[in-house]
């Protein structure tokens, strides 16, 4: 009985029917003829022809790996597949997200005559023919695929696209008999200018915003989890919603890309589709009973809440890079007892918690994160984290000697510990947002806040009453004068600047923070940071009224002034009244 | 050849993103200095042909890749680098090492060495032999110049024992 295949037209036209704006798409051999008959060509068409046969799935893993913030999809025949299997372990090898590779298998080398590749039935003494699904699974593809029918590959394209990457897809197509190879739409250096100034252009825009070059959507979940739940007042104290103990209402909870609002009792539901966690805004009026946030994993997750009497006057303690290893343990345990006698209504740590994750291996990592997770415990007041740069564990691969497969790597450990690295709260009509604005790309993390992380923002800022005002913390600061006052620096482990693409950056503020600000404004009542370790206070009078940033000293040191300014170890105690946050004041950890 | 710093320095002048490579005993160890630098990315392919397309794809999309390979993997390039370099105007910059240059007293019968030059001339690159830990600077210039010109450069590494 023969096999059904799929004509090749039809295969492209139905990709091409969901292809996006912004796919580049590379085709040779027979794929590139056809895809050249099926419709006019786009700006981000690569069709590579003239050819060296075998080097698309190659050529298209450099420009995936050029671009990670595009989709490639590649369409290769299968002859030229044959000619260069170990292109598929090279990209598994790399693992870029954003690679497709189809391979269009119609069994010969059609442009010369539809001879039989050493792959096809007709081509084996066995009559066994190669599937190219299975090279690809044991080349190390996790997303594979094979269709062998028009009609299914219509109906499961999107899915199949919108999968985890790299992706491999193996489409039985039928050879065309006579079948011409392909002509050059154009001089080759010519259509590479252009095809260079095409994928160029919005690179240069996206460096300008705030949702350039970006690693963290690696890390989101290939596959959203219904979470389902409610928020209620945990009368009894006992953690779980028993009879009569109401909900509330209106209360946001996130994935920390989307935001489902509770019902009229307290229930939500929502397809967690962010980092693996969900979390419960607090609203203001409450504090939560537990954790703020639940492991994504399917099924339930209710918050609990105490109803609280906080009064519009309150203060709060602003700590940052607390940096805690078993030698420097003791600066918490400082700052804990300043906070004891201070007694803030709570306390925000704005990253760099642990001492090193950056460069050493999980063993070392995993320790300090323990660590600090222990101290915590015993603060006596609600503490905030953010992580900062050095919560992000592993990249420095070399150091850390950690595959970027880790299930911790990047931000995924500090989430395992303290869930969610931005979200928001309310307190006494103010609303907190921490904010992670430390990315990371490949070996090297820099100041920036993501284009997901962004669009979270902005959501959840639109459901704040008009006035609500809006303090922000985070670890990179997202103004600050302390690179002009300290000069570049190209030699130390994290020099000042960074190059990302193709522009050179400063490393140690966010940059395109011109974003962050246009979400947050006219909201931001003041902006806190830390990274620095220096306590920073920069007031800004503008026409939107006054704009101040502040950052923090850090707990872990210096004990004694320290550089020709006396910098010293410390922390920030502010002051709220009626919604109003004051200067701050700064205390010494070290009389 | 070359130390750890140098190679650093290197990859920076040439503003190096991405460097493609199949080691080979002299250009192997390099490979613990590239991936250690920061805004540098290591890419191991299976075969030498492989690289010049993955170069290709990288520089189409902006990067600045640099191929590191022996002169052995330069003859199996042959098709790839003709359609990169030649097709499509692409001037990607190599580090080439040339097997047994500095024993060719103990091993004449290495034929990379009748070979290596004939081929880079053939295939249109702009060849600098290094000999010398000293050439280290004209070895970086050349690479510069060669891509400021357009030019496919390669720096022809000498490799054996002096």
């Amino acid at each position: 009985m023969s096999r059904s295949r799929i004509p090749l037209p039809e295969a492209l036209a139905a990709f091409r029917s969901v292809r996006s704006d912004r796919d580049v798409v590379v085709t040779t051999m027979g794929p590139a003829r056809d895809w050249m008959a099926g419709g006019p060509l786009h700006p981000l068409d690569f069709v590579l022809v003239p050819s060296s046969m075998g080097q698309a799935t190659s050529l298209g893993l450099g420009l995936a790996m050029a671009r990670p913030d595009r989709r490639v999809v590649v369409f290769n025949g299968d002859g030229s597949m044959l000619m260069n299997l170990g292109s598929l372990v090279t990209i598994t090898a790399e693992a870029p997200a954003n690679l497709v590779i189809v391979v269009c298998d119609n069994g010969a080398y059609e442009v010369t005559g539809a001879q039989p590749t050493p792959g096809s039935a007709a081509g084996r003494a066995g009559g066994d023919p190669i599937d190219y699904s299975a090279l690809a699974s044991a080349a190390g593809f996790r997303s594979v695929h094979r269709f062998s029918r028009l009609a299914d590959w219509e109906e499961h394209l999107t899915t199949v696209l919108s999968g985890p990457g790299p992706i491999f897809v193996a489409l039985e197509t039928v050879p065309v008999p006579g079948g011409k190879g392909p002509r050059s739409p154009g001089p080759a250096p010519d259509r590479a200018r252009r095809f260079m100034a095409a994928l160029a252009a919005p690179l240069v825009a996206l460096a300008l915003v705030a949702g350039g070059l970006v690693a963290q959507p690696a890390e989101r979940v290939a596959t959203p989890v219904r979470v389902v739940g409610s928020v209620f007042v945990d009368r009894n104290g006992n953690g779980s919603r028993d009879p009569g103990e109401p909900g509330v209402a209106g209360v946001a909870v996130s994935d920390q890309i989307s935001l489902a609002r509770t019902d009229g009792d307290g229930r939500f539901a929502i397809d967690a589709a962010g980092y693996g966690v969900v979390y419960v805004s607090q609203p203001d009026g409450y504090q939560v009973r537990g954790p703020f946030w639940r492991t994504a994993a399917g099924g339930g997750a209710d918050f609990p809440l105490t109803p609280t009497t906080l009064a519009r006057a309150f203060t709060f303690v602003h700590a940052s890079d607390t940096h805690v290893s078993e030698a420097t343990v003791d600066r918490l345990r400082r700052l804990r007892a300043l906070v004891d006698s201070l007694k803030p209504a709570f306390v925000l740590i704005s990253g760099d918690l642990v001492r090193d994750a950056l460069r050493v291996p999980e063993a070392e990592a995993r320790g300090y994160y323990q660590l600090f997770e222990r101290e915590l415990a015993l603060f006596p007041v609600p503490v905030h984290l953010v992580p900062g740069n050095h919560e992000i564990f592993g990249i420095e691969r070399h150091k850390s000697l950690v595959s970027e497969r880790h299930p911790g790597y990047g931000k995924r450990l500090y989430r395992s510990f303290f869930g969610p690295n931005y979200y928001s709260f309310t307190v006494g009509g103010v609303h907190f947002v921490g904010l992670d604005t430390v990315d990371y790309f490949d070996l090297a993390y820099f100041g920036h806040v993501d284009a997901a992380q962004l669009d979270w923002l902005g959501r959840d800022l639109a459901a704040l009453d008009g006035d609500t005002p809006v303090v922000t913390f985070n670890h990179i600061p997202l103004v600050s004068g302390v690179p002009a006052i300290d000069g570049i620096d190209e030699e130390s482990v994290a020099p000042s600047l960074i190059r990302l693409g193709g522009r050179t950056q400063l490393r140690h503020v966010v940059q395109g923070n011109d974003s962050v600000l246009a979400v947050l404004a006219p909201r931001l009542e003041i902006a806190l940071g830390g990274h620095f370790h220096r306590r920073e206070f920069l007031r800004y009078e503008t026409a939107a009224g006054t704009r101040r940033f502040a950052q923090t000293a850090a707990v872990v040191g210096p004990v004694r002034g320290e550089g020709p300014l006396g910098i010293r170890s410390g922390l920030t105690l502010y002051r709220v009244a009626d919604r109003r946050v004051d200067d701050g004041t700064f205390i010494p950890l070290d009389r | 050849m070359f130390a750890p710093d140098q190679i650093v320095a290197l990859l920076r002048r040439l503003g190096i993103t991405h460097v493609v490579t199949v080691p080979d005993s002299t250009l192997g160890p390099w490979a613990e200095t590239i991936v250690s630098t920061p805004g540098v990315r290591l890419i191991r392919v299976c075969r030498e042909g492989e690289a010049w397309a993955v170069a290709a794809g990288l520089h189409l999309g902006g990067a600045t890749p640099l191929v590191i390979i022996q002169c052995t993997g330069l003859f199996e390039s042959g098709d790839a680098l003709r359609n990169v370099l030649h097709d499509w105007k692409l001037p990607i910059p190599a580090v080439i090492g040339y097997r047994s240059y500095l024993n060719q007293e103990t091993l004449p019968g290495d034929t990379c060495l009748v070979f290596t030059e004939p081929i880079l001339d053939a295939w249109g690159f702009h060849a600098l032999l290094i000999t010398d830990p000293d050439q280290y600077d004209a070895a970086v210039e050349h690479l510069y110049d060669c891509r400021a010109a357009g030019t496919p450069g390669v720096a022809l590494i000498a490799e054996g024992k002096a």
